[in-house]
C-alpha cells in the first residue's frame, strides 16, 4: 500500500474518477438516474418493485392465484392459514383495494401479535433455555410491545440496555441473562442478531474468509460489554441474577496472527464511527457502586450508549439487519443470505435494496406493521410457483430463452461487472491507506490508554489509601471525643465529690474517693493528650494521602487529557476510514450484485446452449439414422446385384468348361488325324523311294495313298478349322466368365465398403445417442440451476417450511380447535359476569373479552404446540431457520395419533362438513380450499371420489384418513 | 482439512460453511438431513465391516476405588478387597467378580484426569470430548458414531439411548450434525416413540391413507422438488422401513434362557437389548446405570449398584466375544467423573475428576491392557495421564474413524474430534 503524499494524491484522483464511474455503473445497473436526495413520495412497495424491475432483460414470471396469495399472506402475517369462510369472503369482495384492506385487517389481529412474538423470540433467543427469565414473562413482555405497536427500535433499545434488575422490565434482559452474561457469546450474538454480522471468527484475528470482517469489529462490540457481569441480588425473599455493569475500560487484545502488537478498540458498531466514552474521574463514575448483592450502575453506561446509538436510526448495520431479517421472514430468504452474514461480498438481490429497506424502516419510526405491510404489497410477493418452462418441455424453454439475445446481455453484464471490479482495487487501497493512518494513531493512543489505565489504577489506589486514612482520622477523632466525654463526666463527678469532701471534712472514704477521682481525671487528661497526638498523626497521614490523591488526580487528568486529545485526531482519521470503508463496501456490494446478474445470464445462456446442444445432438442422430437407412438401402441393392450375378457366373463357368472340354476333344481329334496323316505321308514317301513305282499295285497304292492324303489333308484342315472355332468359343466363354467374376468382385468390394460405412454409422449413432443423453441431463441440471437462481431471486416463490409453532397452530386452527376453545372460554367469561344490555353495545368491552378468551385458549392449547416444537424445532442455540426432516417426525405424523385424531370430524369442523355434504364435487372443492387454500384439480376430485367409494359404509373413517393425508402432506408442511 | 486458524475455533468452520454456501445456494438451509446427498468423508474411512459402539454410562460418578482401581488396606481404600482377574497381575474390586473374568477382553484406563467436578460439565466433556463453551455446541459420541458408522441408507436410527424410565423421544445431542443423528430414546427399553400404529387404523386403512398422502405429495412436488422436499419425502420412507423392523427393539424376542442369563431387572434387560440392537446393525447404543452420586453411604450404594451391574455387563462382554462381535464393537464404561479417595463424614465419597478410571474394550483396542496408574492412595495419576479429549479420539479411532478428519456438512468443515488432542495410540492394537 502506498502511503506517501504523492500516491495519496494519485489515489485521491483515482477516487474521484472512480466515483464518476461508480455513479455511471450504478445508473447502468438500475437503469435509472440517481436522484436519491429527492424524498420519494412513492410507497415503499412501489419503490421495491421499481428497483427490482430488471433494466435489461428478464424471463417471464407467473403470478400466484388469488386464493393461494391469501393463504400465503395469512401464514406470513398471522402464522395460520385462512378459513374457508375467509377465503370465500375475500373472493366475493369486489373492491379494488381489497388486498390492502385485508393486509391491514390482519395486522390488527391478536393472531398477528402472537405470531410475531414467536418470530421475534426465535430470532433473539433461538430456543435457548429459560435459565433466568421464564418464557411466559418474556413472551408477555414482547406481546405488550407488539400489541401496543411500540416502535421496534424502542424494543431493541430496551433489550440492549437492560440489566434485569427486579421490576416489570426485567424480562427485557433475557437476551443477556439467558446467555449467562458470557461476554463472548453476547458479543457474538449482538453482532448476529442486531447487526447481521457473525463476527465470531474475527474474535482472535481478522476474519479469514470475509474481507470486510475485522477483529476490531468484534472487539468494538465487545468493548460495549467490557463492564458486564452477573451478580445475584435480593428480590423480596428470592435472589435474582442480574447482568450489571461496572465502569471498566476496554481490555487490550492482540491478533493471534500478529502477536506482541497489543491493540485497543473503543466501543464501535460495525460500519459506524467509534464511540468515545466520556472521561469520568474514578471515584466519580458510579450511580450505584459495585458491592456484594448489589447491581452496580455506572453513571455512563456503555451498554446504554450502544442501545441509544444502535437504535438512533443512523446506524445502517442495525436498520439493514432488521429490514433483512423481516424481509427474510416474509420471503423465505434474506436480501442477503444468511441473515447473519451481511458483508460486502455477499451477493445482495440488489445493491440498493437493503439500504432502501433499512432507510425506510428507520424513517417510518421502525414501525414493524408498516414494514411488513409494504413487503407483502410488492409484486414480488405475488410470485407464482408454476414453471414457465421445465425440463420436459425443451421447445417451450427454447422459445423463452431465445426471445432475447442472452449472449449480448451476458457480455454487457460481464463488462459492467468487470468495470465494477476494476474499480475495487483502488478503493481497497484507499481504505487500506486510511486504515493504516488510523492504526498509527491507534498505536499511539493504545500507549496513552495504557498510561491512563495506570493513572486510573494509581488514582483508585490513592483514593483507597485516602479513604482509609480519613476513616482512621475519624476513628481517632472519635476516640478523642469519646474520651473527652468521659473526662467531662469525671470532671463533674470530681467537682461534686470535692464539694462533698468540703462538707464532710473528716470522711476519709470521701477524701479517698476525691483523690481517686483526681487521679483518674489526670490520667484521662493525659490519655486525651495522647489521643490528640495520635489524631494529629492520622490527620497528617490523611493530608499526605490527600496530597497523593491530588497528585494522582492531576496525573489521571493529564493522562485523560492526552487520550482525549489523541481521540480527536483518532476521530478525524476514523471518519476518513469509516467513509472509505463504507464506500468500498458499497461498491463491493454493487460488484457482487453484478456478479449475481452475470450468473443469472450465464445460467440462461447455459440453458439456451443446453437446448441447442440437445437439439444438435438430436439432429446429428437423425442425420446418422438417415444415413444408415440410405446405406442399408444401398447394401440391399448391391446384395441383389451380387445375387443376380451369381447364377450367371455359374452358367458362364459351365459354358467355359464345356467349351474347353469340346476344344480339348477337338484337339485330340486333330492330333489323331495328324498322326494318321503323318503315317500316310510316311507311307507315300516310302513308296516314292521304292525303285519300281510303276508296278500297278504300287501305283494304285500310290494313288490310293495320294487319295488318302488328299482326303486326310482336307479332313485335317476341317478338323483344324473346327479346333480353331472351338478355341475361339472357349476364349469367348472365358472372357465372359472373367467379366462376370470381375463384376462380382467389384460388387463385393462395394458391399464391403458399404458394410464398413454402415458399421461406422452405427457407432456414430450409438455415440450420438450417448452424447444426446448426456446433453439432455446437462440440460436438466441447467434448468435446475436456473430454477434455483430464479427462486433465490424470488422469481418463483420459495417453498418455506412452517416453523413448528406455525405448523401446530395451523393444524389446530384449520381443524377448528382454536375456534371451539375460544368460544368455550368466551362463554365462561360471559357466564361469570354476564354482559348487561348496555355493555352489549360496548364494542371495546366485547373485543376485550374476545381477546381475553383467545389468549386463554392459546394458553390451554400450548401443550399441543410443545409436542411439535420438540419434534420439529432445532436445538437450543442453533439457527432455527434451517430445515430438517427426520423419521420420527414422519412416525409422529403416521402414528402419533395427534394429527390423525385432529383430522377427525368434530363439531362443525372441515371433516364434519365434508362428511355431511351431499354433493361430492362441491364438498371436495371446499375441503381443498379449507385445508390447502386452493380448489382441487379434476384429477384430485376423482381421486377423492374413488377414495370415498372404497368403503361407502365408513364415510367418517375415510374422510378422516383423507384429511389426515392432506394435513400430513408436503403441501401443508410448506408455505408456497 | 484441519482448522488452520490458531485459535482452533469451530466457529470458523461454521462461518466458512455459510460463506461457501453463498455460491452453492442449492443445498443451504437444510440441516443435517441431507445424508443421502452428501455422504461424509469419515464414513468412507470405516471398513466394510460395520463398527459399533456401546457405552455404559454410570450416572452420578462411579467410584473408581469400588470398581476399577481399588486400594485395599490404605487410608482411602474403604472396606472392599481387590480380587484377581483373568489378566494376570490385574486386580479389581471384589464387587465385580463376573467382570473380573472378562478383563482379558478389555482395556482399562487408570490415569484419567478431566479436571471437572461438575455433573453437567463433566458429562458433556465425556460425551463430546470437548469442554463446554457457551458459544459452540458439539455433538455427542453417539451422534458422531451414527454419522460415521451407520450406513447412510439405513432405515434404523444409528444413535440409541436406552433410558431407565418413562417414554421415548429424541435427545438434543447432535449439535451441528443435525437432528437426524440425535439419539432416539428407548424409555425403559420400549420401542421408539410412535412406532405403534394407533388402534383403529387397519392395515387396509393404513395402505389407502398412505397411498393418498404419497400421491398428493408426488403431485405437489412435481416441478417443485428441492433438496428440502427430498429430505421431507425421505423421512416418510424411512419411517415406513423403521416400522417394518420394529421387532429390532423388542427384547422379548430374545431366547428365554438369554433373558434369564441377563436378569429380569431393568439393567439386565437393557444390556440384552443393547446386544440385540448392535447385532441388528445399530451403530451406537448407550445404556444407563444410575445413580452413583454417593455423597452418603458410598459403600452400601456401590455394593448394591455395582453388584447389579456386574453380571449383566460381564455376560454382555462374554457374549460379544463368543459371537465374534467384539472385534467390531467398542465397549466403554464411563461416568462424568470418579469419586474422592477421601471418605467423608457420612461415609460418602464426593466428586473427583483428578485421578479416576474408564473401562473400555473391543474393536481395535488392546486386549487385557491396563494403561496408566494412580499412586498408592489413589490421590494422583502417576502414569499415562489421559483426559476426555484423548479418550474421545481413542474411542473413535478404535472403530476405524480417522479423528484428524473433519465432517463435511453442507460445505462446512468441522473437526470430528478436538484438533488439539491426539488419540492414545498405545491403547490401539
Amino acid at each position: 500500500m502506498n502511503r506517501n503524499g504523492c500516491s495519496q494524491l494519485i489515489d485521491g484522483l483515482r477516487f474521484v474518477r472512480f466515483l464518476c464511474l461508480f455513479f455511471l455503473v450504478a445508473a447502468l445497473f438500475t437503469g435509472t438516474t440517481l436522484q436519491a436526495q429527492a424524498p420519494a413520495p412513492v410507497p415503499l412497495h412501489q419503490q421495491i418493485d421499481q428497483l427490482l424491475t430488471p433494466s435489461d432483460a428478464a424471463l417471464p414470471q407467473t403470478e400466484i392465484s388469488e386464493t393461494l396469495l391469501v393463504r400465503r399472506l395469512y401464514l406470513d402475517l398471522i402464522g395460520i392459514p385462512p378459513t374457508l369462510g375467509e377465503l370465500q369472503a375475500y373472493a366475493s369482495d369486489t373492491s379494488q383495494d381489497k388486498y390492502s384492506k385485508l393486509v391491514h385487517k390482519l395486522l390488527q389481529t391478536p393472531e398477528f401479535v402472537e405470531h410475531w412474538v414467536k418470530q421475534i423470540d426465535l430470532m433473539m433467543m433461538e430456543r435457548r433455555a429459560n435459565t433466568n427469565i421464564p418464557q411466559l414473562d418474556w413472551e408477555e413482555y414482547l406481546r405488550k410491545s407488539i400489541a401496543t405497536n411500540q416502535p421496534f427500535h424502542q424494543l431493541c433499545a430496551e433489550i440492549l440496555s437492560a440489566n434485569g434488575a427486579p421490576g416489570p422490565n426485567r424480562p427485557a434482559a433475557r437476551f443477556y441473562l439467558d446467555r449467562g452474561g458470557d461476554a463472548n457469546l453476547i458479543t457474538r450474538d449482538v453482532g448476529r442478531v442486531f447487526f447481521g454480522r457473525d463476527l465470531q471468527c474475527a474474535q482472535c484475528h481478522d476474519h479469514p474468509l470475509i474481507d470486510s470482517y475485522f477483529q476490531s469489529d468484534f472487539q468494538g462490540i465487545a468493548a460495549f460489554y467490557s463492564g458486564g457481569y452477573m451478580v445475584e441480588v435480593p428480590d423480596g425473599d428470592k435472589k435474582l441474577q442480574v447482568y450489571a455493569e461496572k465502569s471498566l475500560l476496554e481490555s487490550p487484545y492482540e491478533s493471534v496472527f500478529h502477536k506482541g502488537n497489543a491493540r485497543r478498540t473503543l466501543p464501535r458498531i460495525p460500519g459506524a464511527a467509534e464511540v468515545n466514552p466520556p472521561s469520568v474521574q474514578p471515584g466519580d463514575d458510579y450511580e450505584i457502586a459495585p458491592a456484594d448483592g448489589v447491581a452496580a450502575k455506572p453513571k455512563y453506561s456503555r451498554r446504554a450508549q450502544l442501545a441509544q446509538l444502535a437504535t438512533s436510526g443512523n446506524v445502517s448495520a442495525f436498520n439493514e439487519n432488521w429490514a433483512n431479517r423481516f424481509w427474510s421472514l416474509i420471503f423465505g430468504r434474506g436480501v442477503i443470505y444468511p441473515s447473519d452474514l451481511i458483508h460486502a461480498d455477499a451477493e445482495p438481490l440488489h445493491p440498493k435494496l437493503l439500504p432502501l429497506l433499512g432507510r425506510e424502516f428507520a424513517a417510518s419510526g421502525f414501525q414493524l406493521r408498516n414494514l411488513l405491510s409494504e413487503l407483502v404489497q410488492t409484486k414480488l410477493y405475488r410470485a407464482g410457483q408454476s414453471e414457465p418452462f421445465d425440463a420436459t418441455n425443451p421447445q417451450r424453454a427454447k422459445e423463452i430463452v431465445q426471445a432475447l439475445d442472452w449472449n449480448k446481455i451476458l457480455s454487457e453484464r460481464l463488462s459492467r461487472w468487470e468495470l465494477a471490479k476494476s474499480q475495487l482495487a483502488a478503493l481497497g487501497e484507499k481504505t487500506g491507506a486510511a486504515k493504516d493512518a488510523l492504526l498509527n494513531i491507534e498505536k499511539e493512543r493504545t500507549l496513552l490508554l495504557a498510561s491512563l489505565d495506570q493513572a486510573r489504577a494509581a488514582l483508585i489506589n490513592a483514593q483507597t489509601v485516602q479513604a482509609k486514612a480519613a476513616a482512621e482520622v475519624a476513628a481517632a477523632e472519635k476516640s478523642v471525643v469519646d474520651e473527652q466525654a468521659k473526662q467531662a463526666k469525671l470532671q463533674t463527678a470530681s467537682t461534686a465529690t470535692e464539694e462533698v469532701k468540703g462538707l464532710l471534712n473528716q470522711d476519709a472514704e470521701i477524701a479517698k474517693a476525691a483523690e481517686i477521682l483526681q487521679q483518674k481525671l489526670a490520667a484521662i487528661t493525659a490519655s486525651i493528650t495522647n489521643l490528640n497526638n495520635a489524631a494529629e498523626e492520622k490527620r497528617k497521614a490523611l493530608a499526605t494521602a490527600q496530597a497523593a490523591t491530588d497528585t494522582h488526580k492531576a496525573a489521571w487528568a493529564a493522562a485523560d487529557k492526552a487520550v482525549t486529545e489523541k481521540n480527536a485526531a483518532y476521530m478525524q482519521a476514523d471518519e476518513a476510514y469509516v467513509a472509505a470503508r463504507n464506500v468500498e463496501e458499497h461498491n463491493r456490494r454493487i460488484s457482487s450484485s453484478l456478479k449475481r446478474e452475470v450468473d443469472y445470464a450465464k445460467a440462461v445462456v447455459a440453458v439456451r446452449d443446453g437446448v441447442q446442444e440437445v437439439e444438435s445432438k438430436a439432429a446429428l442422430l437423425a442425420q446418422s439414422v438417415a444415413q444408415k437407412e440410405t446405406l442399408t438401402a444401398q447394401k440391399t441393392n448391391r446384395l441383389n446385384t451380387v445375387a443376380q450375378l451369381d447364377p450367371q457366373v455359374v452358367q458362364a463357368t459351365r459354358d467355359r468348361d464345356q467349351a474347353q472340354e469340346s476344344m480339348q476333344a477337338q484337339q485330340l481329334r486333330v492330333q489323331d488325324a495328324e498322326g494318321k496323316h503323318q503315317l500316310i505321308v510316311t507311307a507315300q514317301n516310302a513308296l516314292q523311294k521304292l525303285p519300281d513305282n510303276q508296278a500297278d499295285p504300287l501305283r494304285s497304292a500310290m494313288e490310293e495313298i495320294q487319295k488318302r492324303l488328299t482326303e486326310s489333308e482336307s479332313g485335317l484342315a476341317a478338323l483344324r478349322q473346327e479346333l480353331q472355332n472351338q478355341q475361339t468359343m472357349l476364349a469367348g466363354a472365358q472372357t465372359k466368365l472373367n467379366q462376370l467374376q470381375e463384376s462380382k468382385a467389384a460388387e463385393e468390394a462395394e458391399l464391403a465398403k458399404l458394410e464398413a460405412s454402415l458399421a461406422t454409422t452405427e457407432t456414430m449413432i450409438q455415440q450420438t445417442e450417448v452424447s444426446r443423453t448426456e446433453a439432455a441431463s446437462i440440460y436438466q441440471r441447467r434448468i435446475q440451476d436456473l430454477r434455483q437462481i430464479r427462486m433465490d431471486r424470488f422469481e418463483y416463490s420459495k417453498l418455506v417450511a412452517l416453523t413448528p409453532e406455525q405448523l401446530a397452530w395451523s393444524l389446530l386452527s384449520t381443524m377448528g380447535f382454536v375456534e371451539r376453545q375460544v368460544a368455550a372460554r368466551l362463554a365462561d367469561i360471559d357466564k361469570a359476569s354476564p354482559l348487561t344490555a348496555e355493555q352489549q353495545q360496548d364494542q371495546n368491552l366485547i373485543q376485550q373479552r374476545k381477546l381475553q378468551a383467545y389468549l386463554q385458549a392459546r394458553k390451554e392449547l400450548q401443550g399441543n404446540v410443545n409436542i411439535f416444537v420438540s419434534l420439529y424445532g432445532a436445538g437450543a442455540g442453533q439457527p432455527q431457520g434451517d430445515f430438517f426432516a427426520t423419521a420420527d417426525q414422519a412416525l409422529f405424523a403416521n402414528n402419533g395419533g395427534v394429527i390423525f385424531s385432529w383430522a377427525g370430524a368434530a363439531g362443525d369442523n372441515v371433516t364434519s362438513k365434508f362428511i355431511n355434504a351431499t354433493e361430492i364435487n362441491e364438498a371436495t372443492n371446499n375441503l381443498y380450499l379449507a385445508l390447502l387454500g386452493r380448489t382441487p384439480t379434476a384429477e384430485e376430485i376423482s381421486d377423492v371420489q374413488q377414495y370415498m367409494n372404497q368403503a361407502p359404509d365408513q364415510k367418517a373413517a375415510l374422510a378422516q384418513e383423507l384429511v389426515w393425508g392432506i394435513l400430513s402432506s408436503a403441501e401443508f408442511r410448506f408455505n408456497h | 482439512m484441519k482448522c488452520p486458524y490458531a485459535c482452533g475455533s469451530t466457529e470458523h468452520l461454521m462461518a466458512r460453511r455459510k460463506f461457501l454456501s453463498l455460491s452453492a445456494s442449492g443445498a443451504v438451509g437444510v440441516a443435517g438431513g441431507l445424508g443421502l446427498l452428501t455422504r461424509g468423508a469419515a464414513a468412507e474411512q470405516v471398513q466394510q465391516k460395520q463398527q459399533r459402539i456401546v457405552v455404559f454410562n454410570m450416572h452420578g460418578g462411579l467410584s473408581q476405588l469400588e470398581s476399577w482401581d481399588p486400594k485395599p488396606g490404605t487410608r482411602t481404600g474403604g472396606p472392599f478387597r481387590a480380587i484377581p482377574t483373568s489378566v494376570p497381575g490385574l486386580h479389581i474390586s471384589e464387587l465385580l467378580p463376573y467382570t473380573a473374568q472378562q478383563m482379558h477382553h478389555l482395556c482399562l484406563f487408570r490415569g484419567v484426569n478431566t479436571s471437572e467436578d461438575d455433573h453437567g460439565k463433566g458429562a458433556y466433556m465425556m460425551m463430546t470430548g470437548r469442554r463446554q463453551t457457551p458459544a459452540a455446541d458439539y455433538p455427542e459420541i453417539g451422534a458422531v458414531a451414527a454419522k460415521t458408522l451407520m450406513p447412510e441408507d439405513s432405515s434404523l436410527p444409528g444413535h440409541i439411548r436406552v433410558v431407565p424410565h418413562g417414554g421415548g423421544g429424541r435427545g438434543s445431542d447432535a449439535a451441528y450434525l443435525g437432528p437426524k443423528y440425535s439419539s432416539i430414546h428407548l424409555g425403559n427399553g420400549n420401542p421408539p416413540q410412535y412406532t405403534k400404529r394407533p388402534d383403529g387404523i387397519t392395515d387396509e386403512a393404513e395402505r389407502r391413507r398412505q397411498e393418498f398422502r404419497r400421491k398428493s405429495d408426488r403431485r405437489f412436488l412435481d416441478g417443485r422438488r428441492t433438496a428440502m422436499t427430498d429430505v421431507f419425502t425421505y423421512s416418510f420412507e424411512q419411517a415406513d422401513r423403521l416400522m417394518e423392523q420394529r421387532d429390532v427393539f423388542d427384547v422379548t424376542k430374545e431366547p428365554t434362557q438369554d433373558q434369564e442369563k441377563y436378569g429380569t431387572h431393568d439393567f439386565g434387560r437393557h444390556c440384552l437389548l443393547a446386544r440385540r440392537l448392535i447385532e441388528r446393525g445399530i451403530s451406537f447404543v448407550q445404556v444407563s446405570h444410575s445413580n452413583y452420586d454417593t455423597h452418603n453411604e458410598n459403600f452400601d450404594f456401590h455394593l448394591e449398584q455395582v453388584g447389579e451391574f456386574d453380571r449383566p455387563f460381564a455376560t454382555f462382554v462374554a457374549d460379544l466375544a463368543e459371537r465374534g462381535l467384539l472385534d467390531q464393537t467398542l465397549i466403554v464404561v464411563l461416568s462424568e467423573f470418579g469419586r474422592t479417595p477421601n471418605i467423608n463424614l457420612y461415609l460418602g465419597r464426593d466428586h473427583w475428576s483428578k485421578a479416576w478410571s474408564v473401562l473400555a474394550g473391543g474393536a481395535k483396542l488392546a486386549r487385557g491392557a491396563v494403561l496408566g496408574a494412580t499412586n498408592a492412595e489413589g490421590t494422583e495419576v502417576v502414569d499415562i495421564q489421559v483426559d476426555h479429549a484423548q479418550l474421545f479420539h481413542t474411542y473413535l479411532q478404535a472403530v476405524g474413524v480417522d479423528t484428524s478428519a473433519s465432517f463435511q456438512i453442507d460445505g462446512r468443515e468441522l473437526p470430528i474430534a478436538d484438533p488439539s488432542a491426539e488419540p492414545i495410540w498405545t491403547a490401539i492394537a
